[in-house]
Parts: structure tokens; sequence; C-alpha cells
């Protein structure tokens, strides 16, 4: 892993970079809306600071996403310089991978209007987000044979996971009011959570048995040290979801006290990005042939 | 809460060990002229990349003896081909090193590299 690490050019760095704060956004902004459909005890300020952390972090997401097709170029072409060469940017913009960006850009545009709090804006973004979630289906191992079977199963695992992501900020927002609709919320979001999370675990189990065939098989290869450091820090994810299980959650339920739970929330969305970053230069770097 | 994090959890490391795994076979089925290790004569005039599905090769270079690095020409970055051929400089005996980017078919963006020898 470390000598991987050590390898890494310039633009594979940068990518990297990128691809996490692509992961961050783009994920934060769908599972926004996501919890803003779900969260049905939200209050008003809460679903309104909601709206706008969907937005912004569409608005984000939009430049990250947009920065792959350069950094991309930059990759073919072997150096920064390749981020302005127009056979290269040609190559990226023509691939799968600047179908991927188009589509997303697109859904984060629908998701970001949002802000705005119309009538019509929240079907407009929940479009988006199906976008977005189908964008990932553009690119990538999504696009083998079977190719209906792993876009869908892509789809279901990407609305899951951003569910998962977006479901921190609503949940920390909510937690400080220590009153009922705050407890109600997190009710509401464990409840849904046993649905998303099912179908995030099925649909990444049947992804690996489609495409790797022999998941003990996998586990062999060269980076599994990446998976035992994302491991580890998944590990930590747990211990405090259990700590909010078992004593934060039903503190705040009697005694309204949410400083605990809130802090606690702060770490796991800590572990995520970890996570997030992990995989970004997993993905990036786990074979010499294969930077993306 | 504790279910939800632990199924979570699970999907998230298998989504990871996904990638890797599938990453993995796109280093296979492969194969250059000259072969890497291989002593070729003075009188080389091309090299072959060649793949078992058409790939968009973006960028060739060399690294010669004489510390330079040259570009090598070939197909159009922009056309996919299973056999990319393409034009050496004048070779003098040394080793040299030959570095390539490109595309796979399903998008990936692939890069590799060869040594040879050019005998005296």
């Amino acid at each position: 892993m470390g000598g991987v690490l050590a390898a890494l050019e310039p633009v594979q760095i940068a990518s990297i970079l990128v691809k996490a704060g692509m992961y961050v956004s783009v994920l934060l902004a769908a599972g926004s809306v996501i919890n803003l459909w779900l969260l049905t005890e939200l209050d008003a300020p809460a679903s309104r600071r909601l709206r706008r952390l969907a937005a912004w972090s569409a608005f984000v997401g939009i430049v990250f996403s947009a920065l792959n097709i350069p950094l991309r170029a930059a990759f073919f072409y072997g150096g920064f310089g390749g981020a302005l060469d127009p056979m290269m940017l040609q190559v990226a913009l023509f691939s799968p991978l600047g179908l991927s960006v188009e589509a997303e850009i697109l859904g984060l545009l629908g998701i970001a209007t949002i802000a705005l709090n119309r009538g019509w804006t929240r079907p407009v973004a929940v479009l988006g987000v199906i976008l977005v979630a189908i964008s990932f289906a553009l690119r990538g191992h999504a696009t083998e044979d079977p190719r209906l079977a792993l876009a869908t199963l892509f789809v279901i695992h990407i609305l899951a996971a951003s569910f998962w992501i977006g479901g921190f900020y609503p949940l920390y927002d909510m937690a400080r009011r220590g009153n009922e609709a705050a407890w109600r919320t997190v009710e509401r979001f464990g409840q849904a959570a046993l649905v998303m999370v099912g179908l995030l675990v099925v649909a990444g189990v049947v992804i690996l048995v489609i495409l790797a065939g022999d998941p003990i098989a996998v586990l062999t290869q060269p980076w599994g040290q990446f998976l035992m450091l994302k491991l580890a820090v998944v590990a930590l994810l747990l211990g405090l979801a259990g700590l909010n299980k078992l004593r934060l959650t039903p503190a705040l339920a009697e005694t309204g006290n949410a400083g605990p739970l809130r802090a606690s929330i702060r770490w796991e969305v800590a572990a995520f990005l970890v996570i997030l970053l992990v995989t970004a230069t997993f993905t990036s770097t786990v074979a010499p042939e294969h930077v993306g | 809460m504790k279910l939800r994090t632990i199924l979570t959890s699970a999907a998230l490391s298998v989504g990871m060990a996904l990638s890797a795994g599938a990453a993995l076979a796109h280093g296979k089925g492969m194969m250059t002229m000259p072969g890497n290790g291989q002593t070729v004569g003075a009188d080389t005039k091309v090299m072959h990349l060649m793949f078992t599905d058409p790939m968009q090769i973006t960028t060739v270079t060399m690294a010669a003896p004489d510390g330079k690095t040259y570009k090598i020409n070939g197909p159009a970055a922009n056309q996919a081909v299973k056999t990319w051929e393409g034009k050496l400089p004048k070779l003098a005996p040394g080793s040299y090193k030959i570095d390539w980017r490109g595309m796979s078919p399903d998008g990936h963006p692939m890069n590799g590299s060869f040594a040879f020898k050019v005998a005296n």
C-alpha cells in the first residue's frame, strides 16, 4: 500500500482528491434531497437549512464533477499539460466518463433548484437525484454485462449510500432541539435506514458476485491492505453507532440533552470522510495499469 | 442503529472489494512487440501494443539510453484499435523503456510500460 501511494503522480493525486470531493458533495446533495422527502418531522428552519445544504453541495459537486474531464485528459497526456489538449479533452468527453459527468451535472442542477422551495422544485430535485444515481451507472464496471442488472444495482447502491450520508446533517440539526420532534426524526431515520441499508447491502453483494465471481478469492488480492484500512475506520463507525443506539439516543429521549449525540455524529462524519478518501484512493490506484 | 451500521459497513466493504477485483482484470490479455525484456536489432522500425479488446491509445513515449524521451506516433488517440503500431526513431544500442496510456472500451484509464534492449 505504501509503495502504491509513494508512486503516485501529481495528476493521480489531484484525481484522487477531486474524486473524494466529488463523492462527498454529490452524495451529500442527493442524500439531502432524499432526507427532505423522508424526514417528515423536520421543522421549517431545519428543512430550510437542509435545502440550502443540498443546493450548495450540488454546486460544489458540479465543480468537482466537471474537473474530472480535464484531469482525465491530463492523465491520458501524461501530465497537467494535457488538461487543455483538445485531442485528450475530446477523448475524455466522449468516453463513458464524459457521458456520466454530463448526466451528473444535469442531475445536480435539478437538485440545486430545491433551494427555491417552490411547488415544482421538489419533483425536479427528486428527478435530479435519480439522474445523479444513474450517472454512476454510466461509467466503470456498471457498463459491463449484464449491463441492465448492473446498472440497476449501482443505482440502488448509490441511492442508499446517499441516504446514509445525507442523514447526518438533519439528524445533527434536529437533535439539538432536544424535543419530541427531534426524537421522532431520529426514529424515522432509523426506520427508513432498515430498508435503505438492506437495499445497499443486497445490491453490493449481488454486484460483487456478478463482477468478481468469488468474493473470497478477491480478498487475497494486494489491495487487501486498503480494504483493511477501510474496515478499521468502519469498525470505528460501528462503535460510534453502538454508542448512539445504546446510550446517546435514549439519553436524548429522556433528558433532552443532545450534546453527546451531536458529538458522536461529528465523529461519524469524520469517519465517513476518511472512508470516502480511502475509497477514492483505492479505486484510483489499485493496479499499475488501472488508475481510474 | 447498530444493525443499520453493520449492514452499511458491510456493503461499503463489498463495494470496495468489488472495485478492486474487477480493476485487476483490466491488466490481463495485453502483449507488446518488442516483448518486455526482449533484445532486438538496431534495424527495428516499429513497435506494437496488442489488446484483446479495442483500446484508445492516447500517449506513447520512449525513454532512450541517450537520456531523451521520444513521443511515439501511431493511430490517433480517438481511434480504438486492437493493435497499435508506432513508428520508432532510429535506435542505438542500449536499454529502452516504453510508457503508454489509453482508455479501455468501458472507459477505464489504463497505463503500462515495458522495457527492451537494442543489441550492439
